[in-house]
């Protein structure tokens, strides 16, 4: 299988966000800005990546009937080691990251892509695999999060474009979250 | 290699090695990480602190009405003090630490933890600076929307509301703290001192 085709697999044809759909708690809940789902985004691709190549290096070790369990060991293992770094390093972040972080374990692309794909293919392709739906699920985290913090705060990354006072604060809430989402889904399969 | 079979053993073998190899993992991390999350939050702490009270030399920790209170002292003389609050806001309790100064004007204020809305009730950390610092510990705040004193902010009402609330304790507490102190001075039952180190001026 050609490589290029897995990391395309996942940032296009199949990317979580626009096209599969999953994973919509952290991508609803966390884009109120483009550094928040840019940061979620990379979280939820470094655990999709360790996961996914270990996983595969296991995967003839470990009896059908108890596949699911170990695979969620595996991966709240790495979702554990995700929070403490983030928790250490970057606590800022953490504040705001915080509650979502222990939410990857049970993130439906996570478990998805081990079932999917990291259990019937080798270490090498499962980690690509990872990075291709990681990347597509940060760009479209990324993208949610800064349309809707340009639309509500008139902010991008944090630099200023237009003033407060004209943002609408419907985008920072919860419905905003929505109808982006919508509307970007609906930009995607135009194009 | 061929697959594990669906019986007993491999199911338990497979299950207990993932198991403790992921336990040694976090274990490993959780080591590592200890030393730097703890100083993390101790200096995101420290520097509220010092961010909000007026120059001092070292701090004494005590205890009023079951709320901790943190007394600066400049050599012997009270510098003033600083103490946490809750109110309950939109999307959970917003902890505020207000420094008074020894004479109970509000210095003041860092929002040490809370869960609003990022654009609304969370620009609270900046929002206020216009109206609170320069306060006096004796009034009683609420937004204007109440019929109060200070602008709420816009579209953040039960923010505001619920900041003002932590104030308004914060306050009593500021009444309740130099009434003791002024009758058993210097012999606070629980005081703990601490010394302050003084890394220059930041």
């Amino acid at each position: 299988m050609n490589k290029l085709k897995i990391i395309l697999n996942g940032l296009i044809t199949e990317n979580p966000t626009f096209v599969l759909m999953l994973g919509m708690c952290p991508t609803l809940g966390t884009t109120t800005s483009a550094i928040n789902g840019m940061s979620m985004g990379i979280a939820t691709m470094f655990v999709l990546i360790c996961s996914n190549a270990a996983i595969s290096a296991v995967r003839n070790l470990i009896p059908d009937k108890v596949h699911i369990p170990a695979y969620v060991i595996i991966i709240a293992s790495f979702v554990t080691v995700v929070q403490l770094c983030m928790e250490a390093y970057m606590p800022a972040l953490y504040a705001t990251l915080g509650l979502f972080i222990p939410l990857i374990v049970v993130n439906c692309i996570v478990l998805g892509r081990a079932e999917a794909f990291a259990a019937k293919n080798n270490v090498f392709d499962s980690a690509l695999d990872g990075l291709g739906i990681g990347l597509g699920f940060t760009i479209a985290l990324t993208l949610l999060g800064a349309v809707r913090e340009l639309l509500g705060t008139g902010k991008i990354f944090n630099c200023t474009v237009y003033s407060l006072d004209y943002g609408m604060i419907l985008f920072i809430l919860a419905p905003g979250a929505f109808i982006t989402l919508g509307l970007l889904i609906a930009i995607k399969n135009k194009l | 290699m061929s697959k594990a079979k669906d019986t007993f053993w491999p199911m338990v073998l497979s299950l207990v090695l993932i198991s403790m190899i992921s336990g040694g993992v976090l274990a490993l991390v959780y080591n590592l990480t200890k030393e730097p999350i703890e100083q993390s939050k101790k200096m995101s702490f420290e520097n509220s602190v010092k961010a909000i009270l007026p120059p001092f030399t070292f701090l004494q920790d005590t205890i009023v009405n079951n709320i901790p209170v943190i007394i600066a002292y400049n050599d012997s003389d009270i510098a003033g003090y600083a103490i946490t609050a809750e109110g309950a806001g939109y999307g959970g309790p917003i902890k505020v630490m207000i420094g008074y100064t020894a004479d109970g004007v509000i210095n003041d204020y860092a929002i040490l933890e809370h869960k609003e809305t990022p654009g609304l009730g969370a620009k609270a950390g900046e929002w206020f600076k216009k109206t609170i610092p320069g306060g006096n510990a004796n009034t009683t705040y609420s937004v204007s929307k109440d019929g109060g004193n200070v602008d709420g902010i816009t579209a953040a009402t039960i923010s505001s509301r619920a900041f003002l609330k932590s104030v308004n304790d914060a306050n009593k507490t500021f009444i309740a703290v130099t009434d003791s102190t002024n009758t058993v001075h210097d012999d606070i039952s629980g005081a703990t001192k601490t010394e302050w180190k003084e890394n220059s001026n930041e």
